[in-house]
């Protein structure tokens, strides 16, 4: 199973503790700032073969949001099996149900710890 | 890396708060426009996350009420006036101050701050406390929840934990196969039945779907909750149940019954399974005759004679069309179709059963009604089977005569 963590989030800060976090555990991670830079990134991976054990997104971004990032890469073969989690604030309590029937495989809920973070994410990838 | 997660942070929230600062000046102009609105929150957003992350709680406090009062404006719950302008400002001021003079814990700007609070209170509407789901200890020395109920000793228990997925699970990124594991990390597996009577042939099989059901058996001092917490994100759409089976013998094995009995009481195969291979087997009066204990004739005379006796049950016949047989045939396909609507509209709905004792009482619940629901489609179904064989013409009766 590839132990790379692909994590979309408009916030620096956000994608460098994702990263911080994740590396002490033995994962790669790869970053994205929004939606559409997801979707290009994920391209240049698979191009390199490779192939993320899990995306966690956030909901808020410019240009393309969680939501319509997931739906846009569960129509592809290539994306559609791997698992997402979705980044939400505990006001936004609608945009778990949203997550999911875009096709989310789960959520986190911020700001959440590194324990929080770790826990979650060896749920998807060992 | 502390420091430099310190500075990106600090590199990002300065840039927010210069987007906030430039916003609200174009916003005091342009009150109506939306879009300016939506960017000064991304950016209030975008630093409460960032402080949140790095532990300064005094600056993720601060831009989480000016955030809700921008909110509150952005669903026009009130006006956009020059107070409210005020309060954006002196809170963006105040991260900033902290900002430059590393204050990041704001004591230079408590009163600053609790200015500001106070201002942010006359606003505010949204006063949620937060309900903590505290335990207390009752007097004779147990754990008590809020409601009442008596949490049970962390001596180790087993749960007995069935899942029944849809078959469309991988669609969802889920993989069945890292909730056993999670199971495998919180005790020991004593018992664990595979149910594959759903895989179908493999001319149907689709490779992307999942057709299996587990029932596994765990032994763990962890609390429920802890097992509940593994099926988090799947337990909505899908039919987990579990239960505390420590009290009860559903271990072990009541050694009275038969092997087939058993199995259908584990789930593992359906009772229809069991009559049609049973009618495959090797009859006693076969058997006898091959071992050599009763002559092939003799046993074929006795079955002949309760062929006969069988035929004249059945003397009394009557005469239907067809087209009125068929006619019942599809209103028993229809009130299937139905009565699966009925079912599925019952358990889609079943939050309406819940009541405050929560989760486990709604995953009874459920599996009663499903259970309820398929007694009621077998029976349909075993009509069905019957009006279907009205129309077959019974062989037996008319070649006895012809017997010798």
């Amino acid at each position: 199973m590839s132990k790379v963590v692909f994590i979309v989030d408009d916030s620096r800060t956000v994608r460098a503790s994702v990263e911080y976090t994740l590396k002490k555990e033995g994962y790669k991670v790869e970053q994205a700032v929004d939606g559409q830079d997801g979707i290009k990134r994920l391209e240049e991976l698979r191009q390199k073969g490779i192939r993320p054990g899990m995306i966690i997104s956030d909901i808020n971004m410019p240009n393309l949001d969680g939501i319509g990032f997931i739906k846009e890469i569960k129509k592809s073969l290539h994306y559609k099996f791997i698992p997402v989690l979705v980044l939400t604030t505990e006001s936004q309590d609608e945009k778990k149900m949203e997550g999911k029937q875009a096709g989310a495989a789960g959520w986190l809920v911020k700001p959440f710890s590194p324990e929080q973070l770790i826990g979650v994410v060896k749920k998807f990838v060992k | 890396m502390g420091d430099e997660l310190l500075e990106l942070f600090l590199e990002e929230t300065r840039e927010n708060l210069q987007v906030m600062e430039e916003g609200l000046l174009d916003l005091e102009g342009n009150i109506d426009n939306m879009e300016l609105i939506n960017v000064i929150f991304r950016a209030m957003h975008t630093i409460k996350g960032g402080a949140g992350l790095v532990g300064m709680q005094r600056i993720n406090q601060v831009t989480h009420r000016l955030e809700n009062l921008l909110d509150s404006v952005r669903h026009q719950e009130i006006l956009l006036t020059d107070n409210v302008f005020r309060v954006l400002f002196d809170g963006t001021d105040i991260i900033k101050k902290m900002l430059d003079d590393n204050d990041f814990t704001g004591v230079q700007f408590s009163e600053a701050i609790e200015s500001l609070f106070k201002q942010l209170d006359r606003f505010d509407q949204n006063h949620t406390p937060s309900t903590e789901n505290s335990n207390i200890i009752n007097d004779d020395n147990q754990i008590v929840n809020q409601a009442g109920n008596v949490k049970p000793k962390t001596d180790a228990r087993t749960f007995k934990i069935t899942m029944r997925f849809q078959p469309t699970i991988f669609e969802s990124g889920t993989d069945p196969i890292m909730l056993l594991r999670e199971i495998l990390e919180v005790g020991q597996i004593v018992e664990s039945y595979c149910n594959s009577s759903k895989l179908p042939l493999l001319e149907e099989l689709i490779a992307h779907q999942f057709y299996l059901e587990w029932t596994i058996f765990v032994e763990t001092d962890k609390k429920q909750d802890e097992i509940d917490g593994i099926f988090i994100f799947v337990a909505d759409d899908n039919e987990i149940f579990i239960d505390d089976v420590t009290e009860e013998k559903a271990l072990s094995i009541d050694d009275t019954k038969r092997m087939g009995e058993l199995l259908v009481e584990k789930g593992l195969i359906s009772q229809d399974d069991i009559e049609s291979t049973l009618s495959k087997q090797k009859r006693i009066g076969e058997l006898l005759v091959d071992e050599g204990k009763v002559f092939k004739q003799e046993v074929e005379k006795i079955a002949n004679k309760q062929v006969e006796a069988k035929n004249q049950e059945h003397s009394s016949t009557i005469r239907v069309e067809a087209s009125k047989l068929e006619g019942i045939l599809n209103h028993l396909a229809e009130l299937l179709i139905s009565h699966s609507r009925v079912k599925e509209l019952v358990l889609s709905n079943i939050n309406l059963f819940s009541d405050s004792s929560g989760e486990q009482r709604n995953h009874t619940i459920n599996r009663e009604i499903t259970a309820a629901f398929d007694e009621v489609d077998k029976i349909i179904r075993i009509v069905q089977e019957k009006v279907m064989n009205t129309s077959m013409i019974p062989i037996g009766g008319t070649f006895t005569r012809f017997s010798a």
